[in-house]
């Protein structure tokens, strides 16, 4: 808000003390800057010394009201009447809210030590070497769905099966073998940061070196594997051990 | 304590006793303020006496049932005026959403009308017409005139009740005057 001039600050004062002919030039001035004409200055005046004398008459409350507050100020108000029949003790409700933070803390704690002892049980049941090649774990380090990495490793294996026997009638390389596969197409789409997470699919990797690596790299990522994930992929337990096998399959 | 007595204490000690449910306080407080918060409620509010007494009591059953609300250690006059001016305002926004709002263009004709076929006007007439233009101000312009002119609230305490600076409100009351002394031009002081 921009700042009075010393016209409106000093307002009061000089209506009340000076008529448009007593002002000095500095006060004229201000009234120009305003827009006030030496009429609009006298009416201004003469309205405020008239509210100077204004006494007006109080108006007289019906005394009803008196008697109705007086009686409502003797009578308890109604939260000290709340307050007699259950009392109010703030340290009752701060025990029931703590008690109830613990009962739900000990519960949380409960229901994740069960998620987790299932969760280590199907670790347990996944754990294999070659499980790094496993659909779930491409789907994993990749954005295909488990079934659709399931139903390209049944058609990988078909097709490998089939290729191997024609590689032996036709005298083809390991190398050109893989190249037919249909997951070494699917693999050409990908980028080579994916190519790099997708070991089942170039035979290359498939080495004793890379075991052993990926013993090492295995028990974080078993942590990092938990129920919730499993979860979120839809991938049952019954389904977890169906992969395992068709993996043990493949290779 | 005896009413006499009670009589030479400030509001704020008043209020005090009424916090510890003194009832003789509560009465002299109300015989203090009733006159002048109905005085002030009936301007806010369209003359209508019956709306006027209904926030009159309204106000009082507040501070009967929670007297603890205002801060002993503040001034109870603008405190009180603050309270006033927030019923006054419910009751506004009652009006606006009922559809009843007094149309202010129309009041503001009837008191032209009057001025212009009132060459001298007395003492009580410019009352009247002065609370009919007042009608046509703005909030919080009209309500900070009222407490300034009608109630004799110091600038102080009237900035304490809009929560603005003093220079605001002698702002306003400049602007608002000079907007009546427009509307009653032919008003001449007698």
């Amino acid at each position: 808000m921009k700042n009075n001039s010393f016209l409106i600050e000093n307002f009061e004062e000089i209506l009340l003390q000076k008529s448009f002919e007593d002002l000095n030039d500095a006060e004229k001035e201000q009234l120009k800057l305003e827009k006030i004409s030496a009429q609009e200055y006298e009416s201004m005046r003469e309205m405020l010394l008239h509210m100077q004398e204004i006494e007006e008459s109080e108006e007289i409350p019906n005394d009803a009201i008196k008697n109705r507050l007086m009686a409502e100020f003797a009578t308890p108000t109604k939260v000290v009447a709340k307050n007699k029949i259950i009392p109010f003790n703030r340290w009752f409700y701060f025990g029931v809210a703590a008690s109830l933070t613990l009962a739900f803390v000990f519960f949380y704690k409960l229901s994740e030590n069960l998620t987790n002892s299932s969760e280590n049980k199907v670790a347990q049941q996944i754990e294999s070497p070659t499980s790094t090649n496993s659909p779930i774990q491409q789907e994993k380090n990749s954005d295909t769905p488990v079934s659709e990495v399931y139903t390209s490793a049944l058609a990988d294996t078909t097709t490998r099966k089939s290729l191997t026997s024609a590689a032996e009638s036709e005298n083809l390389s390991d190398e050109q073998i893989e190249m037919q596969s249909p997951l070494a197409k699917s693999s050409e789409r990908l980028t080579d940061s994916q190519k790099d997470f997708q070991p089942a699919t170039r035979m290359e990797i498939v080495s004793l070196s890379e075991d052993a690596k990926y013993e090492a790299d295995k028990n974080e990522k078993l942590t990092t594997f938990n129920g919730k994930k499993q979860q979120d992929m839809g991938v049952s337990l019954a389904e977890v051990s169906q992969l395992q096998n068709i993996t043990v399959e493949i290779y | 304590m005896s009413m006499p007595a009670l009589q030479s204490l400030s509001d704020e000690a008043l209020m005090e006793r009424i916090i510890t449910r003194d009832q003789l306080a509560f009465s002299q407080l109300y015989d203090r303020y009733s006159g002048k918060l109905l005085s002030y409620f009936k301007r806010m509010l369209w003359n209508n006496h019956d709306l006027a007494e209904d926030c009159l009591q309204e106000l009082f059953m507040k501070i009967a049932r929670q007297p603890e609300l205002f801060d002993v250690s503040r001034t109870f006059r603008p405190w009180v005026y603050t309270v006033a001016n927030n019923l006054c305002k419910m009751e506004y926004r009652k009006n606006s959403t009922r559809g009843i709002k007094v149309s202010l263009d129309k009041t503001a004709e009837l008191a032209d009308h009057h001025v212009k076929i009132t060459e001298k006007i007395d003492r009580k007439d410019f009352i009247h017409q002065l609370k009919e233009v007042l009608l046509t101000i703005n909030e919080p312009h009209r309500s900070t005139f009222m407490l300034r002119y009608f109630d004799e609230l110091t600038l102080k305490e009237i900035s304490a009740i809009f929560d603005c600076s003093e220079g605001t409100v002698k702002s306003r009351l400049f602007y608002t005057l000079r907007k009546i002394a427009t509307k009653l031009p032919q008003f001449k002081y007698a």
